[in-house]
């Protein structure tokens, strides 16, 4: 495995889902690539599988991504959540959905998908 | 305590006048008496490394320890001549590495140590101490203070998982915290892995417990990333087993392939045997 540190210029801790993301994309949408704080919200940590260690231009790809990854808020938290419902929750909201489409079908209404009702979820709690 | 005393010391009486009777209160025999006082309060020091049987350190009964590396002491010559039931011996570590006193060791019966934990060492970190009393045919444990946390070097063997074809990688840079600290016979431990590697889909992954076993059956939170983002997961203690294992939610589930993004994380305290 390779791995280095890198230490960054933030103020504030990012949104760690978003930053994986940011930076699997910043260094060949490399999938094993992992990243923690060794110190928030400035050092971090940025592994990936195999031997090959990292090249400046791959650690100057990984600073830019870091330093410009969005900063957790309170709503970026809340989406992170429910991009990773536990089932027991998924099963509550699916079922009222299920109810809620049968009252849309009898007014003539399109059917609601799990997706667009994820989604709609997600962006409120995006807006609160 | 009492001195330990024979003869010319061990019953002082009076002279009636005739030469040869009571107790001669000569130079000599105030010395002596003055010595056996001393012996009370006397030290000394060694810095063995590696493993000591047997150590004879005297009739010391405080002991400086400061060696350059680890050491492992399985006992200490007993106090004789005569026996001297109930000295007590302090041994401080003032040096900078560890030492590890073996609960009924390798060292000749009658010789060894008996403590608080039993499945493994009693550790003195720097500037810990322990405070053994002889009795009973051992040194028994009646005091210690660990000092400071120890952390082991990494030992990539100490991370495993439960289930066929499945594995936990931790890579020595993977572990930010991995310490312990043992009070009579509770372990405090406090571990950190991130980015670490699980092939297959285990029930548990475990860590072994710096070699203690546990003595009762726990569960305690830890902070977990099974791949999805943080959140809480168990650690478990098992009567009887070496390990502490570590479920991915608070409702004991399981763990999936993940590459670089499986964390756990914590501190915790086990009754170990």
């Amino acid at each position: 495995m390779a791995s280095m540190v890198i230490t960054t210029t933030r103020t504030t801790t990012p949104d760690a889902a978003a930053l994986l993301t940011a930076l699997r994309a910043a260094l060949a949408n490399d999938a094993t690539v992992g990243v923690v704080a060794v110190t928030d919200p400035m050092i971090y940590r940025v592994k990936r599988s195999g031997d090959v260690e990292f090249d400046a231009s791959e650690t100057t790809a990984a600073t830019t991504a870091i330093e410009a990854a969005p900063s957790l808020t309170p709503q970026r938290d809340a989406q992170n959540q429910i991009d990773q419902l536990p089932i027991a929750w998924k099963a509550i909201a699916l079922t009222l959905l299920d109810q809620l489409n049968v009252l849309r079908a009898r007014a003539g209404l399109a059917e609601v998908t799990v997706q667009q009702a994820l989604s709609a979820i997600r962006t409120k709690a995006g807006q609160l | 305590m009492a001195l330990t005393r024979t003869a010319p010391y061990g019953v002082i009486t009076n002279t009636d006048g005739t030469p040869g009777t009571g107790t001669e209160w000569t130079a000599e025999w105030y010395q002596g008496s003055l010595d056996l006082i001393d012996a009370r309060w006397s030290g000394t020091s060694f810095t063995d490394v590696g493993t000591a049987h047997n150590k004879d350190l005297g009739e010391a009964d405080t002991v400086l320890w400061a060696g350059a590396s680890d050491l492992i002491l399985t006992g200490m010559v007993a106090p004789t001549g005569p026996a001297k039931p109930y000295k007590p011996r302090r041994i401080r570590n003032a040096g900078s590495a560890n030492l590890f006193l073996a609960h009924g060791g390798a060292s000749t019966a009658g010789n060894q140590f008996y403590n608080f934990a039993t499945s493994s060492y009693t550790p003195i970190a720097p500037g810990g101490a322990a405070e053994f009393v002889y009795h009973s045919g051992f040194w028994v444990l009646h005091k210690h203070q660990q000092g400071g946390w120890i952390t082991p070097a990494y030992a990539g063997g100490d991370y495993t998982s439960t289930g066929g074809g499945t594995s936990w990688t931790v890579e020595s840079g993977d572990v930010g915290a991995n310490g312990y600290w043992l009070t009579g016979r509770t372990l405090h431990v406090r571990f950190g892995a991130n980015l670490t590697t699980v092939a297959g889909s285990p029930t548990l992954l475990r860590k072994t417990l710096f070699g203690y076993s546990a003595a009762t059956n726990e569960y305690q939170w830890a902070r977990v990333n099974a791949g999805s983002g943080l959140t809480t997961g168990m650690a478990h203690a098992s009567a009887g087993n070496p390990y502490v294992g570590f479920y991915s939610s608070a409702g004991g589930g399981g763990w999936t392939p993940q590459t670089n993004a499986v964390s756990v994380e914590g501190q915790w305290a086990f009754e170990v045997a």
